[in-house]
């Protein structure tokens, strides 16, 4: 660990592996250029379990990768020397290292570009830290759960019952080509029925597999949730087709799912 | 009298074109006329004397009897020729002064005729038709032959022409003339001061516009050059401050990055979530600056979406954050857009309904055409006169000043100018009992 520390301008980026949170300990990469930002990322992530490392550009940045195991980088947009879209670009033509890319640009465009270059995730600043923190989160399950192939290699689009979701754009269209307006939470929600087809979910599974965005007192119950995405996606709301009340138990979701 | 001084350049100059030639041309025929005139008539007069010593002369060398049948034979179709005993004119008791002056030309020419062997009026003056227009122009003229005889003259040729219809055809034909010539000319000289006023009414509108062409007489030229240098100045300024607020809004978004994170670290949490609160308001401003800066230059692409499902979005937002919102209408609308802008636009007028009129009412229908979308709230209203200028950047009412509902001032501008890009448009008016109604209408088929 103190092999790193060379590369930090502030000791307190130094790595720790002390804290163990539910996620174990994944080590995670910070790169931003911005001293205080990564430190207080860093010692946000620390807080909540994680390992944490810091490099302010690239070449930090290929130093600490080469000499520990990384789980996922945090790559900020906008560094010093070569950009960020560079060095997402040239990490996903050698591994399938989860990345969250972080912009204070904030423009559609940029966020469709680096999800493009095989970005994970994309976070516009300022963010709010407990989003990032369950997109980590998100991004690290993820990652567990499917062997390192199938995530370069398409599954980018999913379809149900006429129905594309884009795991990209965050974005869901009808037969017709029409784009569904989601809140995140919805969004959320769609995706961990669509990643858990035929199967009763409880609310407590839904509200643990959707927990991507913040969880705050504002987020309204999944019952909410799911009304308005019934009230979205359903030709008649009262008689659903898609997601299914399972008495006592939780929902499940009814149609087959296709990866493209 | 004024609607008689013509309102553009070009008829000022035209009306001084026309007067002032119009006045030399009546003034110089004047000259012309009198001189033509003064020669002409001494001449026929000298012709006339002549004739009338020579007719005298012929008659007086003839017997008696002969007399009245060469007097006949002498006749012309303008001078009729009698020979009497006695004087057929009688003398006027006042001479006029033209024939005076023929009298005198007489003398000069024949001195054995004296003024007692001649007898000269007009046909109005010395003869017995008194009164007869006919006879206005016939100069009557006796002259004694020395047997005391006299051989009497009838002159239709005294006419003078009557020139006035001449100098008032003469006169229009000018005029029209300089009408005409000066209208196309006067026309194509004031052309580029009217383009250029053209182009300082667009630079109003678009500061994009092209610059003025510099062509014309060289005052225009100096004229339009300046306005091109002005054009450049405003539009360097203008930018120079977009990117400034610009800069310093983007700028503004790391240091509340920091803060977000230290505020993670706030163990007290009431005071954490106030800190959230104001970092979430900063956020909010700085991105409808941005959002403002922007306008068009977005460069979001265009989708097909179900409108419906952006108002149902953004309603329960606010419905999650305690806010009374009610959606009504169809369920699905597709409409082409940029789904971004135009869920900030209609984020922005619910948002205002929420925030000024405790509640929003908000209903999507279909007419023709268009989509309409209408955004009613509880509030008090807005004056009549404020209607428009809400529009206006960073103007704000003076209740929203006051009671600290923060915002930016910036909300109906942005979403007028997503609306207005889309081909429809925002309009506001007051509904009863009390409360601000929002009309959003939107064509379905654009071009984007």
């Amino acid at each position: 660990m103190t092999a790193y520390s060379v590369h930090f301008d502030r000791g307190d980026m130094q790595t720790e592996g002390a804290m163990v949170g539910v996620d174990s300990e994944a080590h995670i990469l910070v790169v931003d250029d911005d001293g205080q930002v990564r430190q207080l990322i860093g010692r946000f992530l620390r807080e909540n379990g994680y390992r944490v490392t810091g490099a302010r550009d690239g070449r930090e940045m290929r130093e600490s990768l080469a000499s520990a195991e990384i789980d996922l980088v945090i790559l900020d947009l906008m560094l010093p020397g070569t950009s960020g879209l560079d060095l997402c670009r040239e990490l996903r033509a050698s591994s399938s290292l989860p990345i969250i890319m972080l912009t204070a640009k904030g423009e559609d465009t940029d966020r469709i570009v680096g999800l493009e270059l095989g970005a994970d995730d994309y976070m516009p600043k300022p963010f709010n830290p407990r989003e990032l923190l369950a997109r980590v989160r998100a991004v690290l399950r993820r990652a567990a759960a499917r062997p390192d192939a199938d995530r370069t290699t398409g599954g980018r689009l999913i379809t149900f019952a006429g129905w594309t979701l884009d795991t990209l754009r965050r974005e869901v269209t009808s037969a017709e080509s029409v784009v569904i307006d989601l809140s995140g939470g919805e969004y959320d929600l769609l995706l961990a029925f669509v990643e858990h087809p035929n199967r009763v979910l409880s609310r407590d599974q839904l509200l643990e597999l959707a927990r991507n965005r913040t969880s705050g007192p504002l987020d309204r119950s999944i019952d909410v949730q799911i009304s308005r995405l019934r009230r979205k996606l359903e030709v008649d709301e009262n008689a659903p087709t898609l997601i299914k009340t399972i008495r006592g138990a939780g929902y499940m979701f009814l149609p087959t799912v296709q990866r493209l | 009298m004024r609607w008689l001084i013509p309102q553009t350049l070009a008829g000022r100059t035209i009306a001084v074109l026309l007067v002032g030639l119009g006045l030399f041309h009546l003034w110089s025929i004047w000259i012309y006329q009198v001189g033509i005139e003064n020669l002409l008539g001494s001449t026929r007069d000298q012709q006339l004397v002549e004739r009338l010593v020579s007719v005298k002369r012929v008659i007086a060398a003839l017997p008696t009897g002969e007399r009245e049948e060469t007097a006949h034979v002498l006749s012309t179709a303008t001078m009729e020729i009698h020979w009497s005993p006695l004087s057929l004119v009688n003398p006027p008791s006042v001479e006029s002064e033209r024939i005076g002056l023929l009298r005198k030309q007489l003398r000069e020419l024949v001195p054995e005729i004296t003024d007692d062997h001649v007898r000269l009026a007009f046909a109005d003056e010395g003869t017995p038709s008194e009164g007869s227009d006919a006879y206005h122009h016939l100069l009557l003229a006796s002259v004694q032959l020395p047997d005391a005889s006299w051989v009497n003259f009838r002159l239709a040729t005294f006419q003078t022409a009557p020139t006035e219809h001449g100098v008032l055809a003469s006169l229009s034909a000018m005029a029209l003339g300089i009408l005409l010539v000066s209208v196309v000319l006067v026309r194509s000289v004031t052309a580029p001061l009217r383009t250029l006023a053209r182009a300082a009414d667009r630079i109003g509108i678009d500061l994009a516009a092209p610059e003025v062409p510099q062509t014309g007489p060289r005052e225009i030229q100096q004229t339009a050059k300046a306005f091109n240098r002005m054009q450049a100045r405003i539009k360097r300024l203008i930018s120079d401050r977009t990117q400034t607020l610009a800069a310093v809004s983007h700028d503004l978004k790391t240091p509340i990055t920091r803060l977000r994170l230290r505020a993670e670290f706030v163990k007290d949490e009431e005071l954490r979530q106030t800190i959230e609160g104001d970092l979430d308001e900063m956020q909010r401003m700085i991105e409808s600056t941005l959002a403002f800066l922007r306008g068009d230059a977005t460069g979001e692409e265009s989708k097909t979406v179900d409108i419906a499902t952006i108002l149902e979005t953004v309603s329960d937002q606010l419905v999650d954050t305690g806010h009374d919102v009610d959606l009504a209408g169809l369920p699905h609308v597709s409409v082409r857009c940029k789904p971004l802008a135009i869920k900030r636009a209609l984020s922005n007028l619910v948002e205002n309904a929420v925030k000024y009129g405790r509640r929003a009412r908000v209903n999507l229908a279909e007419r023709g055409d268009e989509i309409v979308i209408t955004i009613a709230d509880d509030g008090p209203g807005i004056p009549e006169e404020e209607m428009e200028r809400v529009f206006d950047p960073f103007y704000r009412l003076e209740a929203s000043r006051s009671r600290e509902t923060g915002g930016t001032g910036l909300g109906l501008t942005v979403a007028r100018t997503a609306i207005r890009a889309h081909g429809g448009d925002i309009r506001l008016h007051n509904v009863q009992p009390s409360g601000l109604c929002a009309t959003v209408t939107l064509p379905k088929t654009i071009d984007l």
